[in-house]
């Protein structure tokens, strides 16, 4: 029977969900920026906090020509009446209309908004309950192992920019606390920490030049994402970290450094742009930071 | 001189000939025979298509020649004093459609079957062939329907001999249930039915096996890589006809075999081969008396079954050498999990048909039962039928059908009049929930179970004068129905006018309605908020000859639809007590939908070559509006679409024949990628519904065959290229990785087939 269930699933489901596709290997490959793309979020919190003023900003790396026209950032499944924890895992959820909420729409980013307002969650509520979000079931239950402070709900929120008239979409599952938890005030995050890409300022069509990434914070297991909008990159466009230097009187914050190599097409003139981000994958969706340069590459 | 004769006598054999229609088995009178054709002998073949032939010992090419047929030449070999042969000459509707004028419908194709069976791409199927006409979209190759004018697939009402039955088409396969052997030919109404056409509001097919007399024995055998089928029938005497065919399919087995041996190659057992085959067959039985000239009884049973297995592998875990139950083995289900699709259906008639000169009517009760069952999750084999569930039950029909003519309003006119009462007691079954629970103790089965009743009667007046012909009819339907009860008028009128040069102009007007499918309105699994779907529809047009061989039928067509029941999905979440997930999954709504268009079609039939063929085209769009008043296109808005077909006869009984089908991508809803940082990986969101579309469809199916007799055989080798360029037109299509890209993922390859077809 359950193969059947798998089959039938993968029938129904991977035609379109992509569990056919490789992404990993795509990936690691797919760094020329030949079409729009939101490859990372942050906000600040990187949790939403109840009530509480929150910057948002998001990177979308398109080619040189291409216009962003507007930003819209919207969470599914957040009632501002239900003090039941709601976990929602999947992005089916935006199918309902109802059970949306535009968080805020602007013409750039990053954007400061407050976010809704909602009740403290109850956490002795059974650990399965229905939510009225308009779905024919939703569940949560209690987040184990943190103190008075860490219930929360668990919601998807969806990214949405116009570029050239079309839709580009992105999206991160981020935590819901009524008030501060105790992590976000003790942890500094990735999104908060200084980062900086070292390469040359200028170079010869079909040459390779070197590019550095330091992040100012422990990211040993952070992945460092790269794109360009032209050549290829040595080291594939997923690194990881290559140094760590802890943090010392001299140098108060830790530093994490990863590299990678370009190789420019002998053909390529003018500027050529260099992206690189660097979060931790399946940790906070909005803990991330990211910086970019300019090559003035010559004949 | 005599003495030549004489000698040529003595050395003569007899050569008893029968000559008869090649589709229909029925004797020829009035035909030519010579042994050769410098022969001084000619003989005529009397009323029953029989004469006897003196021909010298030897090799000969008897020729056959008939002022309607044309003319024949079959090699002989004579070795003995006597031998006998059956002479078929091909049916002299060379052009496979015939356009009935003068009918009380606006257009209505009648269709010989036997010219159908030769359309490639069909597998000599001749149902399927309707899908090349003008008006009809193409459907995806998996689904049976035919959905015509804009409509949907569901509006499209499947009849045999004028009784109705649930389904036409075989799923995957894609044939019909009906054999072909016995299909005399097909009536096709894409609109504009007269009143006695009722409970559907678009189209009709009425596949007929009773048009045409059955003389003598004729016996047919026919295989080919899926299916194997035997029709027999004889005329008794004047009074008694029996007709009786059964195909089976062995293609799941040929899948079976090949499963298991694989697997027993590859180290394990032949019981752990799994694998996913269709399996099918069909029955089909009548017994006609006919006790004088008017009157004539009929007893009809027709049966059909259709499922789609998938065959789980067992395993010895327990190592006792027997392969251990699977876990729902144990469970006690309504239903075989592994029967994906399983659907199924008998009827019998009783008629009684009375043919006088002023009077006419058909009288019949039918009932039978039926199931559908639909397994699979994957919602676009769907359409048609219910969705992880099962439907079905029995039903009665009973019909009336009058026709007075009226020789004193114009030669053809009549009264037309009838009543039918139709009542099904169905259940339909969800297995929603049944289908993805751990624990086979907490099955809970959604049953809904209603008891439809639909009465109607019609009335129509049909004058017919010298060039004009107007029929005015009204019909009333009452639907019983999910405790409710509603009345629908259904006033239609259509005309005819012929012009000189042979133009025929046509047009009508009418409102139909139909109920809704249980399945689509049953709690669980349908919307019980659906209503009685009606719809106006309305055609004017002009069909004309023209020099050369050429036939024009032009029409524009519209339809205004209402309560129209189309498929949405929507999210519908999951909890078996350890995780939570969503899917999609169809839902029914209940919309609006607009079409307009235009259709023609074009036929040549050169009368001194050996070639003929047809274009059918259509310009068409259909939209649908929900009720917030959202536009969006059809499931199958194609607004061109067109279909040529052509055959050349290479002498020496051979003939090679194609298609070309090319129409507008289907609209589908487009998945729109969402990059998912923190994940490094994408997942989509969708878009408007039906906003994108797949790209055009292109398709070229060839045919070759070859007809010889030998004996009392006529026998036919065929070969039918299916997709012969191996085109991938997807008709269920993924994304690339990052949803930037449709790839094909499901469409048919090139698939030949070898048939062959023996008739005595």
């Amino acid at each position: 029977m359950r193969r059947i269930l798998l089959i039938t699933m993968l029938l129904q489901t991977g035609c379109f969900r992509g569990l056919f596709s490789e992404a990993p290997r795509y990936l690691a490959t797919e760094y020329v920026v030949d079409r729009p793309k939101i490859v990372a979020l942050k906000a600040g919190p990187i949790e939403m906090i109840s009530g509480a003023p929150t910057t948002f900003d998001a990177l979308l790396v398109a080619p040189k020509e291409a216009s962003i026209q507007s930003w819209s950032v919207s969470v599914c499944g957040l009632d501002p009446t239900m003090d039941t924890p709601t976990y929602i895992w999947d992005l089916l959820c935006f199918e309902k209309q109802d059970a949306v909420s535009t968080l805020f729409q602007s013409t750039s980013l990053p954007h400061t908004f407050a976010v809704p307002t909602f009740p403290e969650i109850d956490c002795n509520n059974d650990n399965y309950r229905p939510m009225d979000t308009g779905l024919t079931e939703d569940t949560g239950w209690r987040e184990e192992g943190y103190g008075e402070s860490t219930c929360s709900h668990y919601l998807p929120l969806m990214v949405e920019a116009t570029v050239d008239d079309s839709p580009v979409f992105a999206a991160a599952f981020s935590y819901w606390y009524p008030t501060v938890p105790y992590h976000l005030r003790r942890n500094t995050p990735i999104a908060q920490a200084g980062i900086g890409l070292r390469t040359v300022e200028s170079a010869r069509a079909g040459t390779e030049v070197a590019l550095e990434v330091s992040v100012a914070a422990d990211a040993r297991d952070a992945s460092f994402q790269w794109y360009i909008d032209s050549g290829t990159l040595v080291d594939t466009g997923i690194t990881s970290a290559r140094t760590y230097i802890e943090p010392s009187d001299e140098q108060p914050y830790a530093q994490t450094t990863s590299n990678n190599r370009l190789i420019i097409p002998p053909d390529y003139v003018g500027a050529l742009r260099v992206w690189v981000v660097a979060h931790k994958p399946w940790e906070h969706g909005l803990d991330m930071t990211w910086t970019s340069v300019t090559i003035e590459v010559t004949p | 001189m005599i003495l030549a004769l004489l000698i040529t006598t003595a050395y003569a054999a007899e050569v008893s000939v029968k000559v008869v229609d090649s589709a229909t088995g029925a004797p020829i009178s009035q035909a030519f025979l010579q042994c050769d054709a410098d022969s001084t002998q000619t003989v005529i073949t009397n009323t029953k298509g029989k004469t006897t032939l003196s021909c010298p010992k030897g090799s000969h090419i008897v020729s056959v020649f008939h002022d309607t047929y044309g003319k024949k030449q079959i090699p002989l070999e004579i070795e003995g004093d006597s031998t006998s042969m059956r002479i078929r000459l091909e049916s002299p509707s060379f052009m496979i459609i015939e356009d009935e004028k003068q009918t009380d419908a606006i257009t209505r194709h009648v269709i010989t079957a036997e010219e159908l069976k030769r359309v490639p791409g069909t597998f000599g199927d001749p149902v399927r062939a309707l899908q090349s006409l003008p008006g009809v979209a193409r459907p995806n190759i998996a689904e049976g329907s035919i959905v015509v004018r804009g409509a949907e697939g569901i509006n499209t009402g499947f009849y045999v001999d004028g009784m109705p039955v649930p389904y036409m088409f075989h799923t995957m396969v894609g044939r019909s249930v009906i054999i072909p052997s016995f299909i005399d030919d097909i009536e096709f109404f894409p609109g504009g039915m007269p009143s006695k056409y009722g409970e559907v509001t678009q189209a009709v097919v009425n596949v007929r096996t009773d048009t045409l007399p059955t003389e003598g024995t004729k016996a047919q055998l026919r295989v080919d890589f899926l299916d194997g089928g035997l029709a027999l029938e004889q005329r008794i005497n004047d009074e008694w006809t029996v007709r009786g065919a059964g195909r089976y399919s062995w293609v799941g087995g040929i899948i079976s075999t090949a499963s298991k041996m694989a697997t027993r190659r590859a180290g394990g057992q032949g019981y752990e081969a799994a694998y996913i085959a269709p399996e099918y067959w069909d029955q089909f039985a009548d017994i006609r008396y006919k006790p004088n000239k008017e009157d004539e009884l009929s007893l009809l049973y027709l049966a059909s079954r259709d499922t789609l297995i998938f065959k789980q592998g067992r395993y010895d875990f327990d190592g006792d050498g027997e392969p251990d139950p699977l876990d729902w083995e144990d469970a006690d289900l309504s239903y075989n999990p592994e029967h994906w699709i399983d659907n199924q259906f008998w009827r019998t008639r009783l008629l009684w048909r009375h043919t006088g000169k002023l009077h006419e009517h058909e009288t019949w009760i039918a009932g039978g039962m039926e199931n559908q069952q639909n397994l699979l999750g994957a919602w676009w084999l769907s359409r048609q039928g219910p969705y992880r569930g099962r439907v079905g039950g029995p039903s009665v029909v009973m019909r009336r059908d009058d026709k007075w003519h009226k020789p004193t309003w114009g030669m053809g006119s009549a009264i037309v009049s009838g009543a039918q009462l139709t009542s099904r007691w169905f259940t339909a079954e969800d297995f929603q929930e049944t289908f993805n629970v751990q624990d086979y103790d907490e099955i809970v089965e959604i049953k809904t179970e209603d008891h439809q009743m639909v009465g109607s009667m019609w009335l129509e007046p049909q004058w017919q004068q010298e060039n004009f012909y107007l029929g005015a009819g009204l019909r009333g339907a009452v639907y019983s129905w999910d405790n409710q009860m509603v009345f629908q008028p259904e006033p239609r009128v259509s005309m005819r006018y012929q012009l000189p040069k042979d133009v025929l102009l046509k047009g009508a007007v009418g409102r139909y309605s139909q109920l809704p499918p249980l399945e689509r309105y049953a709690q669980g699994i349908g919307n019980p908020d659906l209503d009685v779907m009606t719809a106006w529809q309305a055609a004017i047009g002009a069909e004309t000859n023209l020099t050369g061989g050429w036939h024009i039928d032009s029409s524009f067509f519209g339809g205004w639809m209402d309560n129209l029941v189309v498929r949405d999905l929507q999210v519908d979440t999951y909890n078996d007590g350890d995780s939570v997930r969503t899917e999609l999954q169809p839902y029914y709504l209940g919309v609006d939908g607009l079409a307009l268009g235009w259709e023609g079609l074009f036929r040549i039939r050169p009368s001194d070559t050996p070639w003929w063929g047809w274009v059918s085209v259509t310009l068409s769009k259909a939209m649908r509006r929900d009720a917030e008043g959202n536009l969006f296109p059809s499931d199958y808005d194609m607004p061109i679409a067109f279909t040529a077909v052509g055959a050349y006869d290479l002498g020496r009984n051979w003939e090679v024949s194609g298609r070309i089908q090319t129409t507008s991508g289907q609209p589908f809803t487009p998945f729109y990628g969402v990059y998912v940082p923190r994940e490094q990986y994408f997942t989509a969101t969708r878009g408007d519904l039906n906003s994108d579309r797949y790209p055009t469809f292109f398709r070229m199916d060839l045919r070759v065959q070859k007809v010889w007799s030998k004996k009392w055989v006529d026998w036919m080798l065929y070969m039918d290229v299916y997709n012969a360029t191996n085109r991938a037109n997807p008709f269920i299509a993924a994304y690339n990785y990052d949803y930037s890209e449709l790839v094909d993922i499901a469409s048919l390859p090139i698939i030949p087939t070898i048939g062959l077809e023996a008739t005595y």
